[in-house]
């Protein structure tokens, strides 16, 4: 069964002065398989936040959208119950102790109340917050509220979290146990759809990602093997010197000189080879030589310019 | 409609709306204005305690309505505003739940604002009459009965009207308009309104919140006692009026986007 199903899903959105609707999302259709980590990728306004608000239905999608939770329509309010869901930059009241927040919370999602304790508990220590568990939300900081997003969201272990942004407001450290605990869920069996813009993190844990530009799909991606997507692949050469044989310079495409190092690289296979057996044949002492995998983000940059 | 989520809903509203400073703020004024009747009374012809009860249980009942208004009215716009809804709606919980876990949320810290407020107004009047005059109580649950109403007005203008300035200026307007329905029928009787004009005011008459009807607060300064059946009326009256309300709140709601 498709942890989630979304077929031709569109969005205008209203202006508060005119009748005029302006599309926000154009036709989306995209399916996250049971147990993966889906990644949600795209430029500021490119409509990823619209699309995971349609699927929570805190907006209506336009008619003829299908939209399905595993296997049960979104408009079912039942199917919410298998979702955790962390909002970009979330907000708490104010007034109400991380406790009392965490109790509201498990009772909406109908976490058996024998249990609830243990889950409350088991979800502040997932994100390292449990010693806040009697502050009130007023005296937190940033990053503080990012973990209780998070911890509200895995609270009863959902089959599937619906995470914007995860990890907006976190220093590195955080960033790290954040994916860490993705990483862990995925494990337990949770399926995981997120959307975020530090691309390295999302390469790292996601199975597959889907880059929206404009409202658009411009195409989902396996993260596993992302060169032949761009169709070609690098090698990089890095040799102890600053000097620059001439013969190693024509066959590479760029060259840097830095602490005494000049890395260069090489666009063809067997001209990688070729700098290789250049460097041996005149005694020069290789330091390392790499394929260089294509990242997400040139991938993405790609898609962008092409835009 | 599952009942856990509204009780759930309520206790938070009621807990962060309790915690908030503007209801100190208003509790310490009323307190203040009703010592301040202690000294118009001294310096007014007539019953000092008549006087204290008068412009207790004006405070009381004016700063009640008046945070009601005020919390109530913004009620939708700082959840949107500040996305703390979308924790809630983006669970199995519907926006019904949300609204009615929010309105009584909203009526339990009136309520209780209410309790301390008149039971300050008995011990203080106990210092004039030397007796405790219980007869107030009825004129608490007047004025609760007019709270069950204001509360729901003024959820249901925050779910049709984006800024809670304006909100709460429909939801204070209306609550008057309800305490004056009198005036407005004596207006049509005394200047001989007939026609559409006539029509049209006695169906507005009709539709607007009968909250002076539900107003104990003279009769019980002057020591007249309230039927128990205008109590059964009363309760039955409001409930109904707040029921309507927040079947329209549920229908504007149902429609809202959140962006």
């Amino acid at each position: 069964m498709k942890a989630l199903s979304i077929k031709n899903l569109s969005y205008s959105y209203k202006s508060n002065w005119s009748w005029r609707r302006f599309p926000v999302l154009h036709d989306l259709n995209l399916e996250v398989e049971e147990g993966e980590t889906f990644g949600f990728l795209g430029h500021n306004g490119a409509g990823k936040t619209t699309t995971i608000k349609c699927i929570l239905r805190l907006i209506k999608s336009r008619p003829g959208a299908e939209i399905a939770i595993f296997g049960k329509d979104n408009k079912n309010i039942e199917s919410r119950k298998s979702i955790g869901y962390l909002p970009e930059q979330p907000y708490f009241y104010d007034n109400l102790k991380v406790s009392e927040l965490m109790d509201l919370y498990a009772v909406l999602m109908e976490i058996n109340p024998k249990e609830k304790r243990a889950a409350i508990e088991e979800a502040l220590e997932s994100v390292n917050i449990s010693h806040k568990i009697s502050s009130k939300m007023r005296n937190m900081s940033k990053g503080q509220i990012q973990r209780i997003g998070m911890a509200q969201a895995i609270l009863g272990k959902p089959k599937l979290l619906i995470l914007d942004e995860p990890f907006s407001g976190l220093d590195p450290v955080g960033r790290k146990e954040f994916a860490d605990l993705i990483l862990k869920l995925k494990k337990e069996g949770s399926t995981i759809l997120m959307s975020s813009h530090i691309l390295s993190d999302v390469e790292s844990i996601c199975d597959r990602a889907a880059i929206l530009l404009d409202g658009k799909l411009e195409g989902i991606y396996e993260l596993s093997d992302l060169d032949p997507t761009l169709g070609n692949k690098k090698y990089e050469l890095t040799i102890l010197g600053d000097a620059c044989p001439d013969e190693l310079k024509s066959i590479s495409v760029e060259n840097t000189v830095r602490n005494n190092r000049n890395t260069f690289l090489i666009e063809d296979k067997d001209k990688a080879h070729k700098a290789l057996s250049v460097c041996n044949n005149t005694g020069i002492e290789v330091i390392s030589f790499n394929p260089v995998r294509t990242s997400l983000e040139d991938l993405f940059i790609k898609l962008v310019k092409e835009k | 409609m599952k009942t856990s989520n509204i009780i759930h809903i309520t206790l938070s509203t009621f807990r962060e709306t309790i915690r908030s400073k503007i209801l100190y703020s208003v509790f310490f004024f009323v307190i203040a204005l009703v010592a301040l009747s202690a000294f118009f009374g001294s310096v007014t012809l007539g019953k000092q305690e008549i006087v204290v009860k008068n412009f207790g249980l004006f405070s009381i009942a004016f700063f009640t309505v008046a945070f009601a208004v005020i919390s109530g009215a913004s009620l939708v716009y700082k959840e949107l505003s500040k996305k703390t809804i979308y924790n809630i709606l983006s669970k199995s919980v519907s926006r019904l739940e949300f609204l009615l876990g929010k309105y009584f949320g909203m009526l339990i810290t009136v309520c209780v604002m209410l309790f301390l407020m008149g039971l300050g107004l008995i011990l203080f009047n106990y210092l004039f009459e030397k007796k405790f005059d219980l007869l107030l109580i009825q004129a608490y649950f007047g004025i609760f009965c007019q709270l069950i109403i204001v509360c729901a007005l003024a959820i249901f203008f925050s779910t049709i009207v984006v800024t809670p300035l304006l909100s709460g200026a429909f939801a204070f307007g209306l609550f008057l308009a309800g305490r004056s329905t009198d005036f407005m029928l004596e207006f049509i009787q005394r200047n001989g309104v007939e026609g559409g004009a006539s029509l049209g005011l006695t169906w507005i008459h009709k539709v607007l919140p009968h909250l002076n009807k539900l107003d104990y607060s003279d009769m019980t300064v002057y020591g007249q006692v309230v039927s128990s059946t205008s109590f059964i009326w009363a309760f039955l009256y409001s409930i109904a009026y707040a029921g309507v309300l927040l079947v329209l709140a549920n229908f504007f709601f149902g429609k809202k986007e959140f962006n």
